[in-house]
């Protein structure tokens, strides 16, 4: 800032060297009279006594310049304040405007914010876990192609042994437990894990000691748990005296060593479990049933739902990988019964693990939902660019005086920034209530995958409140920046001399505006349109059974120390009680509860039928009292049904569905054949008409019904009772009975079957509720933007309408006339709008049940509906124009 | 920077003290502290004109150019409300800290 002859430096300089000057020659003065010197030695005196004039100056040139730095920063600052202060002023001015727009904006940033927080918490996070990207899921591969199996225990020991890549190999699987207190039995959700697990995560506790490689090795002598930081906190009141506690899981003591960190959710999407237990603990007590301790032994049983290994350091995804592969060849050699056809799949850790069964479909509707919530925002985007620029029409009288009085096109651009941006910051904040809100209303759903998305760590933090805070000021300037830039181009001359019935502003922009949110609206409304035929479609599947009126019950005896015949009379006599409470048409028990995920798929051999090469020969079955058919209002179609008098003494009997009876018995009568089952002879003593679980099962599948008394003993049992009235009072009754019976057993789950069905539709009904809410949103953005633009045409020709009106124009003419103006614009945003769609819509092909994705119906009554809709709104705006009083009109000015 | 800390505060607390109640030029307020009879323009006077800026840089004084009775052109200083408080809050704070010292030496003088 020195140097050259002009400019804010050398002023400074030159005042700096004035002011320096006058002390010198006034201090010299009194010096030559107070001393009585020469005029040069008391010159020279002051200059000795001043000190060093050089470096004086330049400290003060210095100041000069970081003050003069920190005003320009002032003024800046100051002149930002001003336009804000003006822009409120400005909105304040038109409140209906103000509020329209941060209602829309509101409504856009939270549902985007909203949605965002779903996405966000379902694909983006990173587990609470030390450095997660050197973790990956390992699971071995199935026989019939399947990569994400699970593995046995012995199979889990071999890898972690012999891999040398791998820091550490953890398993766990879920589980549930009892827990029993002084009120009753109460289920939690429990990880059965290896010792080493908090280890390998690099998790440390909260509170106490994790659960240790020793905890594994004592299996049972010492049981220990951990428990989860939010059941701490809500059962036990967050007391740090938890620590040595013994708990009563499932009837056998534990000791309470540890408290697992707030923010540790495992790795698996959906949530904490309530407990960690060392799963060679929980195999040992649970009523230390052989069957259970052997699971520890067997290479048959694949009950490790889950293995996460931790990189040895240097080492990459693709070493662990091979040398995970060769184990899984030594396996394979050394136990080619059991373990041949098998490999491993090695998935690095990205973000929560998704359940095995959401696949690609979690990801893809949550893109969905992204999807709509960004169209809705966009749409709301060109609602108020459009309103703006009519605005920036009206303003131009205001605008144009500002230039003359001398304000800069770049300072008026600025102003009218800063009024958009302010509002979409106000609507984003107004926007965080509707994020709230809707994160409520969600809560209800659940993703592909049936993750809950009240499990998801979802809410308002502050990684949501920055995204929604860069949200507005991102929508702000989208809106704001094409309305700012034509209105900023102000001209001066013609702005004064026209006024505000000057040329609009931005003409042919507004009506691109509505083409685009003509298009946008429609993709929605198809959106919604085919979510809602499948949900009706998906609705009208319910074959061969009556989801009505059945109450579902779901409880474990062995949980509560019941084996063998204990447990068949246990539950005879909660069935017994059952059937007696008043209004209860009828009851049965079943291993199986309907709609109840598969996986209880097994092998069948039926005489006489040749398989070809690599045919699925599993079917699915299930164990059943002999009222279920009537209880689920199945129908047997030939034969009988199952008798009290099929049990473990008379022989094997089963029902089988009409799908299976076709094809396995093409061309003989099914009913009183047999096939093979494990070591099994079955005969097949009925046909029963094909259920149809929607999404379950593809249809056909075959089924087997077998009495539950040829069974296994029982553990987990579904109850289900059908009545003529309320489920609810029912379900209460049941709940008695159970207590009734022994309140050791817990009750699992309890619901009706009509709710379960909702469960296994939610998908469908969430894209349904969803786009159906936006895409109304959408068509009233639209309707309120196509109003505005005639309205405000309308206006402003009102001197050539007029004119033409003198002229003999008739009325139809006129109406005709302004009409057509939005004919173009919404032509081309439905046509925009249809092409955008078919390819969108190709995308949630997956979601659509019993309808294309290209369904012409829907794509016809939407477009229908879309003109139908852009025509009332430009025909009331319209009629305005056919009143006007051509006389009136020529008179004005 | 030239001085201590102490010997900074002491001159602008001088400087402001001056000022209270009057518009005067760099030359006068120097004069008048010298006048007082302190030191704190005994090692250079120029430090003065730092004094002055950095004050007026903080908002606590305000210069402007203006004429002398003689007609001459120099800046004058006048002091801020600004200025002001702060004049009372250090002068307050001063005088504590002159008990402070007192009380010790007094007690010192004692034992």
């Amino acid at each position: 800032m020195s140097g050259g002859g002009h400019g804010p430096g050398a002023d400074r300089e030159r005042a700096i060297k004035e002011e320096l000057d006058f002390y010198l020659e006034l201090r010299a003065k009194e010096i030559q009279q107070v001393e009585g010197v020469r005029p040069e030695e008391a010159l020279r005196r002051a200059r000795e006594r001043f000190g060093d004039r050089e470096r004086i100056a330049s400290e003060l040139g210095a100041i000069g310049t970081r003050h003069a730095r920190r005003a320009a920063w002032r003024h800046r600052f100051e002149s930002i304040v001003q336009d804000v202060r003006f822009a409120v002023r400005a909105l304040a001015r038109r409140p209906g405007f103000t509020v329209t727009a941060v209602a829309t904006l509101a409504l856009g940033i939270g549902a985007t914010t909203a949605i965002f927080g779903v996405a966000d918490a379902a694909l983006l996070r990173q587990p609470a876990v030390r450095a997660p990207a050197e973790l990956a899921m390992v699971y071995t591969t199935c026989r019939n192609g399947d990569p994400r199996c699970t593995l046995s225990w012995p199979d889990y020991l071999s890898y972690r042994e012999r891999s040398t890549t791998l820091a550490g190999l953890a398993a766990y699987t879920f589980s549930s437990t009892s827990i029993s207190t002084d009120e009753g039995a109460d289920v939690l959700g429990a990880f059965l894990v290896s010792g080493n697990f908090f280890e390998v995560l690099g998790v440390s506790m909260a509170l106490g000691r994790p659960i240790q490689q020793a905890d594994e090795d004592a299996g049972g002598a010492d049981p220990v748990a951990v428990l989860d930081h939010a059941l701490w906190r809500d059962r036990f009141g967050s007391d740090r005296g938890i620590l040595g506690r013994t708990l009563r899981l499932d009837g056998a003591s534990f000791t309470v060593v540890g408290v697992a960190p707030e923010s540790f959710r495992g790795v698996d999407l959906g949530g904490p479990p309530d407990v960690y237990v060392p799963l060679t603990d929980a195999l040992a007590l649970r009523d230390g049933s052989a069957r259970d301790a052997s699971l520890l032994d067997s290479r048959a049983q694949r009950w490790i739902a889950r293995a996460v290994g931790r990189r040895a350091p240097g080492t990459t995804v693709e070493q662990v990988r091979g040398e995970l592969e060769t184990i899984a060849g030594q396996l394979a050699a050394d136990y080619p019964d059991l373990n041949e056809g098998r490999s491993v799949t090695v998935d690095p850790l990205d973000g929560y693990v998704r359940p095995t069964n959401a696949g690609a479909g979690m990801t893809r509707f949550v893109m969905l939902l992204s999807g709509v919530v960004g169209f809705t925002l966009l749409l709301a985007c060109a609602n108020l660019a459009n309103l703006l620029l009519a605005r920036a029409t009206a303003r131009r009288r205001e605008m144009g005086i500002r230039v003359a009085l001398g304000a800069g096109g770049g300072r008026l651009v600025r102003q009218l920034l800063t009024e958009a941006v302010l509002l979409a910051v106000v609507g984003g904040a107004a926007g965080l209530a509707v994020a709230w809100a809707l994160f409520r209303a969600l809560s209800a759903f659940a993703l592909p995958g049936g993750v809950a998305i009240s499990q998801l760590n979802t809410g308002l933090d502050g990684r949501l409140l920055v995204f929604a805070f860069a949200l507005s000021v991102l929508t702000g300037v989208l809106f704001g920046l094409i309305p700012a830039l034509q209105g900023g181009r102000a001209d001066v001359v013609s702005a004064l001399k026209d006024g505000a019935r000057g040329a609009s502003v931005g003409g042919g922009l507004r009506t691109g505006l509505v083409a685009l949110q003509v298009a946008l609206c429609l993709i929605l409304l198809v959106g919604s349109g085919l979510f809602l035929r499948s949900l009706g479609n998906a609705m009208g599947t319910e074959k061969g059974y009556d989801p009505d009126g059945l109450a579902l019950a779901t409880f474990d005896v062995s949980a509560a120390g019941y084996d063998g015949d204990p447990a068949r009379a246990l539950s005879e006599r909660i069935l017994a009680r059952t059937a007696g409470l008043p209004g209860v048409q009828a009851t049965a028990l079943a291993m199986r509860a309907p709609l109840e995920p598969g996986g209880f798929g097994t092998f069948i051999e039926v005489p006489g039928y040749q398989p070809a090469a690599g045919e699925d020969l599993r079917i699915e079955y299930n164990f059943v009292t002999p009222g279920f058919f009537r209880a689920v209002g199945a129908t047997v179609v030939r034969g009988r049904g199952l008798l009290p008098t099929d049990t473990r003494e008379s022989g094997w009997v089963a029902l089988i569905n009409e799908s299976m009876a076709a094809r396995w018995w093409p061309d003989r009568d099914a009913l009183g054949s047999s096939f093979q089952l494990g070591s099994r002879e079955v005969r097949v003593v009925g046909i029963a008409r094909d259920m149809e679980w929607f999404g379950l099962e593809s249809p056909g599948t075959a089924f087997v019904t077998m009495p539950l008394t040829q069974g296994p003993a029982p553990q987990r049992l579904t109850l289900l009772a059908r009545t003529a009235g309320d489920t609810d009072p029912l379900l209460n009754a049941i709940q008695d009975v159970v207590r009734a019976v022994d309140r050791e057993v817990p009750l699992l789950s309890m619901g009706t079957l009509r709710e379960q069905l909702g469960q296994v539709l939610m998908p469908q009904r969430m894209g349904a509720t969803l786009l159906t809410l936006f895409g109304a949103l959408a068509l009233l953005l639209a309707a309120v933007g196509i109003y505005g633009v005639v309205s405000f045409t309308v206006g402003r020709t009102r001197r050539e309408i007029g004119i033409r009106m003198a002229l003999g124009a008739g009325r139809g003419r006129v109406l005709a006339t302004v009409i057509r103006t939005m004919l173009a614009p919404v032509a081309l945003g439905l046509g925009a709008g249809v092409i955008a769609a078919l390819a969108l819509t190709r995308l949630v092909g997956s979601f659509m049940y019993g309808v294309q994705p290209d369904d012409p119906l829907t794509f016809a009554f939407i477009t229908a509906l879309l003109a139908a809709v852009a025509l009332v709104s430009a025909l009331l705006p319209a009629r305005r124009a056919t009143r006007v009083d051509p006389a009136g009109v020529l008179r004005e000015e | 920077m030239s001085g201590s800390n102490l010997f900074t505060g002491t001159l602008d607390l001088l400087v402001l003290q001056t000022l209270a109640g009057q518009k005067l030029h760099g030359y006068a307020i120097g004069r008048s502290i010298r006048a007082a009879g302190g030191d704190a323009l005994a090692v250079e006077e120029g430090a003065l004109y730092p004094a002055l800026h950095r004050l007026e840089a903080r908002g606590l004084l305000e210069a402007g150019w203006g004429r002398t009775d003689t007609g001459r052109r120099a800046k004058f200083y006048t002091l801020t409300a600004d200025g002001r408080a702060h004049m009372e809050a250090e002068r307050a704070r001063w005088e504590a800290h002159a008990r402070a010292v007192w009380a010790v030496l007094e007690a010192g003088g004692a034992s």
